[in-house]
């Protein structure tokens, strides 16, 4: 065996890796990946006669396999060296910059949603708004790649408008894209001076008069969604940044939470830290808010922008569709205010009937 | 899989059987613990019958021997894998039927130990005689679950001796293992994408031709390089399976083409079918009705659907075509190369559609002469990827590359221990699944 090197090389390969993955100590997450990984399955007769062990312990050799991101890295570098601009539902635009491949978003889902929130204000007898946040596809269709598969978010947004009362946004939003980045690169939500717009929007169609936008605090080193499903080792990371004014107070489902999240913020994925992650229900309190009470149905988007709003609110009800299991109506007509505004991402309100399916509608 | 190589290269002779037995039925029982039972039943009578048709006086007696173990073998794998198909043609399916899955490897399984009957029959060969050996070479993990489909005669021999291979076969089969692996999954997979991509553009011309040429090369990839990882595996054993792939896509006809495919396969369908039959000794009409026999059993071996029979019948109408037509003439064979390529890939539209109300669709895309341009968005997308693939399917430079790597050592390690690491991020890649709560 001596004179066969391709073969003694390639099993010392493979068996270094075997007792790597043996004498290694399992991995219980992956920050890379946001996920629990696989842990070694329980052997029973059942389990292995059906298949179900094999599956299992493939599984896990697969989610434990040594040095995994690396491999990983090596693959997405090979896909980004072949010239790849679409790998894990990505799209790879000029700059460095990704977005959302877009062309399985559907308008049926659109309009549904929209109309669902015109029953709404009828039932609890509220006026309702909807700020439709579009994504960076059409914000920035110049940095897309020739020809990608991206739905029309402008038709969509009409479809919207004939649906519900739609605050106008993406036009704001293009034609002020020159100075301050509106959107991140390596992830789907919007920066603290796109939300700034989102707010500014929001008071137009209140009838509030917006105030001046303070500094955003800037925290380096944040990877988003984007990166996480296209991990292109060449790609530099984000600056999250929000502008959190002071004296409000955040209830997430009941408990007090801090309205940035320390633990997350020192994570990869920052955006998560922004008013504690998702939650079924949230209140904003502010003491010293002149105007009355509001009611938020919303998803992610929402959280970069609610504390600019909350500025003028004593109590903001914010609602998580995808989360929240209690009656939407009762919820609305319970609140002491007149105003639903509803702040969704395109992607939420094009790729499910999360609002059409709440309980009461 | 190392383990198993090296474990057996340094057994004793009368231990080498029986542990690639057991190797075998442990691979085996991973993916379908369930039906080892069944297998090692056919298995054993299989074995019974070859001895008896050995010792079996007169005509009639082998016949018989014969037919039974044909029933047997048959019998299991028209049970499972036609009677849903079969008993749907006359408007039965019984429940029991279509809940039925089919067992792992069971065309080869039969295909294999069939073979060996009819040569034991014809007295080609002697039997076997052990019945672990006999399992061994039956189930010899490798082969089993893709092919190649390979005959006893010739394995024979280094079924009965110390199989020590030598740096050469180990260096060569490594080679080769990596070879393969990578087809798969470097070429085949992210072709299947691209195939799977394209086919949701209904109606566009483009999109269905590129997606054709995706998948056409898809299934070769996928099935060459378990082809190719079985030979390398088996030459690491000390065996040597026969070769199953001859790039087929250079193919200057369509007889050509099948001389080129699936070689096992086709070899065994004229050695146990079509000359037993008569070939082409008895007069053109009975020449036709033997190919339609042939490839109406060589479209059912696929898969058991319409679209597998009218594949069939679509290779017989060539065949018989080229035979009966262009005996003698010849055109330049870069056009019948071309020619030869989209009868194929017509052939593949039907293999890639999942019954015929889907294949009457795939047809009207690829003849709507309607395209807009995402083709060209998908065409630059994996422009690559098809760059590689289209090159790997030319033979001078694939047997160039394969000089270069022979001759020079260092060439064969690198590119080998590249194509192995290469291969695992694809499949740690594959695996990847970043969970996407902040998705919205």
């Amino acid at each position: 065996m001596k004179r066969a090197p391709v073969f003694c090389l390639c099993v010392a390969l493979l068996l270094a890796l075997a007792a790597a993955q043996l004498i290694l100590p399992d991995r219980e997450v992956s920050p890379l990946e946001n996920r629990v990984l696989s842990q070694a399955p329980k052997v029973s007769a059942d389990a292995v006669l059906s298949g179900d062990w094999g599956e299992a312990l493939e599984r896990y050799t697969a989610d434990q396999l040594p040095l995994r991101d690396s491999f990983v890295s090596l693959y997405t570098l090979m896909e980004g060296a072949a010239g790849r601009r679409l790998s894990g539902g990505v799209l790879l635009g000029a700059d460095d910059r990704l977005f959302d491949r877009s062309d399985g978003w559907s308008e049926r889902n659109v309009r549904q949603n929209a109309a669902a929130l015109t029953e709404l204000g009828e039932q609890a007898q509220k006026k309702v708004w909807l700020l439709c946040v579009p994504s960076a596809v059409a914000v920035y269709p110049e940095a897309l790649p020739a020809l990608a598969p991206v739905a029309d978010e402008e038709a969509l947004l009409r479809a919207a408008g004939e649906e519900t009362a739609l605050i106008g946004l993406l036009p704001l939003l293009q034609s002020r894209k020159e100075g301050e980045a509106l959107y991140y690169r390596t992830d789907h939500h919007w920066t603290a001076a796109g939300a700034d717009f989102g707010y500014e929007a929001i008071c137009g169609a209140l009838g509030i008069s917006p105030r001046e936008a303070g500094t955003a605090d800037v925290v380096p080193g944040f990877y988003g969604s984007f990166y996480a499903r296209y991990p292109l080792p060449w790609l530099s990371a984000d600056e999250l940044t929000y502008q959190f004014p002071a004296g409000l107070r955040l209830l997430a489902d009941g408990t007090e939470r801090a309205l940035v999240d320390e633990t997350a913020l020192a994570g990869r994925d920052k955006y998560a830290a922004l008013l504690s992650g998702n939650h079924a229900r949230l209140e904003l309190l502010n003491p010293d808010g002149p105007e009355g009470e509001l009611l938020v149905i919303k998803d992610s988007y929402a959280n970069a922008l609610l504390p600019l709003l909350a500025r003028h609110y004593r109590r903001i009800v914010a609602v998580d569709a995808r989360y929240f299991a209690g009656d939407i109506v009762e919820e609305a007509k319970a609140f002491d205010g007149e105003d639903i505004v509803c702040v969704y991402g395109m992607s939420t309100l094009a790729t499910g009937r999360t609002i059409a399916l709440l309980e009461g509608l | 899989m190392p383990v198993v190589v090296l474990l057996h290269a340094v057994l004793p002779q009368r231990w080498q059987n029986p542990f690639l037995l057991l190797a075998s039925l442990v691979f085996y029982a991973w993916g379908d613990a369930r039906r080892l039972p069944l297998f090692l039943a056919l298995l054993a009578a299989d074995w019974g019958i070859g001895l008896l048709l050995d010792r079996a006086e007169g005509r009639r007696q082998k016949r018989f021997l014969l037919f039974l173990g044909c029933l047997i073998s048959f019998g299991a794998l028209l049970f499972y894998k036609y009677s849903a198909f079969l008993l749907g043609i006359f408007g039965l399916a019984p429940a029991f039927v279509r809940g039925l899955t089919l067992p792992l490897g069971i065309s080869f399984f039969t295909f294999q130990a069939a073979g060996y009957l009819i040569d034991v029959y014809r007295g080609e060969t002697k039997p076997e005689k052990s019945l672990v050996a006999f399992g061994a070479f039956i189930f010899l993990f490798p082969q089993l679950i893709a092919g190649p489909i390979v005959r006893y005669g010739p394995m024979r021999e280094a079924l009965h001796r110390r199989r020590r291979p030598d740096a050469a076969a180990l260096d060569g089969g490594m080679a080769l293992f990596a070879v393969g692996l990578a087809a798969k999954v470097l070429l085949a997979n992210p072709l299947g994408a691209m195939y799977e991509a394209l086919r949701a553009y209904p109606g566009d011309m483009a999109c269905a031709w590129l997606s054709l040429v995706g998948y056409s090369l898809q299934i070769y990839f996928d099935f060459m390089g378990y082809s190719v990882m079985a030979v390398g595996l088996g030459r690491m054993l000390g065996f040597s399976f026969p070769r199953n792939f001859r790039h087929p896509y250079a193919a200057v006809s369509v007889t050509d083409f099948w001389r080129r495919w699936h070689i096992t396969l086709s070899g065994w369908f004229r050695d146990y079918v079509y000359i037993p039959l008569g070939g082409n000794r008895r007069g053109k009409t009975r020449t036709v009705l033997h190919l339609a026999v042939v490839w109406l059993l060589t479209g059912l071996w696929h898969g058991a659907d319409w679209t597998f029979v009218l594949w069939g019948l679509w290779y017989f109408v060539l065949l018989a075509a080229e035979k009966l037509l262009f005996g003698k003439r010849k055109a330049p064979a870069p056009l019948t190369r071309a020619g030869t390529l989209i009868l194929v890939m017509l052939g593949w539209a039907l293999f890639a559609s999942d019954g015929l109300a889907a294949f009457r669709a795939y047809l009207a895309d690829l003849f709507s002469f309607r395209a807009g341009p995402q083709a060209l968005f998908w065409l630059r997308e994996n422009a690559a990827l098809l760059l590689v693939s289209l090159m790997c399917c030319v033979p001078g430079i694939v047997e160039g590359l394969k000089r270069f790597c022979r001759e020079r050592g260092w060439a064969r390690l690198t590119a080998t221990a590249a194509l192995l690491i290469l291969s695992i991020a694809a499949l740690a890649k594959s695996t990847y699944n970043p969970f996407l709560y902040f998705r919205f």
